[in-house]
């Protein structure tokens, strides 16, 4: 082993391998959640557009009564950087600790595996939090005061305060449907899945799988069954619960670089020095990709 | 969501760059108290260093951060571990004597930024800056239980802590309290550029 290059050959196979075996281990969950991309810019932009709302009758051969097209505020989310790093000696190699090795590649590859879902868990747990505005609209991301384009109206997509049961579930079903498009005309909303915390899985899958209505002695049939259910086992908050939409601008999480493990140089240590990074930006372009219950 | 109270002293970066390195610093005969990893040591008028200990120690000088010991255990085994046991003996003379004692601190430890959980209220930025003391509570765990104490903070200059940064992590909610901060010694007793150690 003539330098510290050589160091990294010996032992760049074993690191990247246990790495890579780490990062493959558990798939995540955030990613069943938010739409994740790979993106060539390190920002986004986002801005809603309204109008011109509905058409206007036209006699014949009088002029059309064009609308309005308008512009809502702008959103800019830019690409963070999240890293870590180990080193590895020069002595540990040599005395083919190869255990302490292997542990320190797949310690770090759960950092980086898991790290993306503490971050997106963290921003769903500021649902509620007005100290971080999310939408264009300068709002949180489950809140009553959206504001659509026109500068006016605003939206809630929140149910306040109710805690997840069949008949707070139908309520929320029923606010999707109720909920205007940028342009102030109707846009119904239909669920695609269910997130609750870790504290509300099981009362979800029964009222995803039971085809009555729950502890009704009337055989009432329950209109819930089959929404489907995702367990977010990330979220602080084990109270709140969402209904995701199946609108096609809601959650988005873009990868500028996706996690990778490479090689750093440094001098005059005789360690290997290896390095994860990611690069993502998250957020809501659409809030009627989300509805909330800030149920405590 | 609340933070987690996560103790002990852990050596992040180092502010000019590079990876963190460590110097060996001996430990005489019959230490009072085990140093344990994320412990702060403080060097003593006879060249020795031991943990630094809850009460005065907590608002003076300090001198590192131990990160591992190798000494000789009471069966006659030399081992290196995460931390120095309490009371670990040996006989010999010298200086540098071959079984004695010794802990892996922090290298360039003044250059060095260390995490520390900020113990018994929360932050704000205007706590940014300021002067930290710090909380020694003793361990026998081989994990340090040492921690920046947000009480009592900018009221010395010559606390041992300076708070330079918030953590900016997932698990770290900077407005509640054991809120982590990136600390740098204030004042510290190894390093010749900034030392205020006499050594009398």
């Amino acid at each position: 082993m003539e330098n510290t290059a050589a160091l990294y050959g010996l032992i760049e196979p074993v690191t990247r391998k246990y790495f890579g075996l780490e990062m493959k281990a558990k798939p995540a969950q955030f990613s069943q959640i938010a739409d994740v991309n790979d993106v060539d810019e390190p920002i986004r932009d986002f801005v809603e557009v309204g109008g011109p709302g509905m058409l206007s009758f036209k006699a014949e051969n009088a002029a059309i009564v064009a609308g309005q097209i308008k512009q809502g505020p702008i959103k800019r989310v830019q690409a963070a950087t999240f890293a870590g790093a180990i080193q590895i000696s020069r002595e540990a190699v040599k005395d083919v600790k190869y255990k302490k090795v292997v542990s320190a590649a797949t310690s770090i590859g759960r950092a980086t595996r898991l790290t993306p879902e503490y971050l997106f868990a963290q921003f769903l747990d500021r649902s509620f939090d007005s100290n971080f505005p999310v939408t264009a609209d300068g709002v949180e991301l489950c809140s009553a005061s959206h504001l659509l384009p026109d500068g006016v109206t605003t939206v809630s997509n929140i149910l306040t305060a109710a805690a997840l049961s069949e008949s707070s579930l139908e309520d929320m079903l029923t606010a999707l449907r109720t909920v205007p498009g940028p342009d102030g005309m109707l846009s119904p909303e239909e669920d695609k899945q269910l997130i609750v915390p870790s504290a509300l899985h099981n009362l979800a899958e029964k009222l995803n799988r039971t085809p009555q209505s729950l502890g009704s002695n009337y055989n009432d049939v329950s209109v819930v069954k089959g929404t489907k259910v995702m367990t977010f086992d990330f979220l602080t908050n084990q109270t709140r619960w969402f209904i995701q939409t199946t609108n096609m601008n809601g959650i988005f999480w873009d990868y500028r670089e996706r996690p990778e493990f490479i090689r750093d140089n440094v001098a005059l240590t005789l360690q290997a020095v290896f390095v994860a990074f990611f690069r993502a930006m998250w957020g809501c372009e659409d809030f009627r990709g989300i509805f909330g219950s800030n149920a405590v | 969501m609340a933070n987690a109270r996560k103790l002990g002293i852990t050596p992040t970066r180092m502010t000019s760059g590079g990876t963190i390195t460590f110097r060996k610093l001996r430990v005489l005969t019959n230490n009072t108290l085990a140093i344990n990893v994320g412990d702060a040591v403080k060097a003593t008028a006879a060249g020795d260093i031991v943990a630094c200990a809850s009460g005065t120690d907590e608002q003076l000088l300090m001198g590192s951060v131990a990160q591992g010991a190798i000494f000789t255990d009471s069966t006659g085994l030399r081992k290196e571990a995460k931390a120095l046991p309490a009371a670990t003996t040996y006989t010999s003379s010298g200086a540098w004597p071959e079984n004695a004692s010794y802990v892996y601190t922090v290298d360039q430890a003044t250059l060095c930024e260390f995490e520390i959980n900020i113990a018994n209220s929360a932050v704000a930025l205007t706590d940014l800056n300021l002067n930290y003391p710090l909380v020694l509570t003793a361990s026998t765990t081989g994990f340090s239980k040492h921690e920046a104490n947000a009480t009592g903070r900018a009221t010395t200059s010559t606390f041992p802590l300076r708070l330079r940064e918030f953590v900016q992590r997932a698990d770290n909610d900077i407005s509640l309290v054991d809120c982590k901060g990136i600390f740098m010694i204030n004042a510290g007793q190894l390093e010749p550029v900034t030392s205020a150690y006499t050594g009398t």
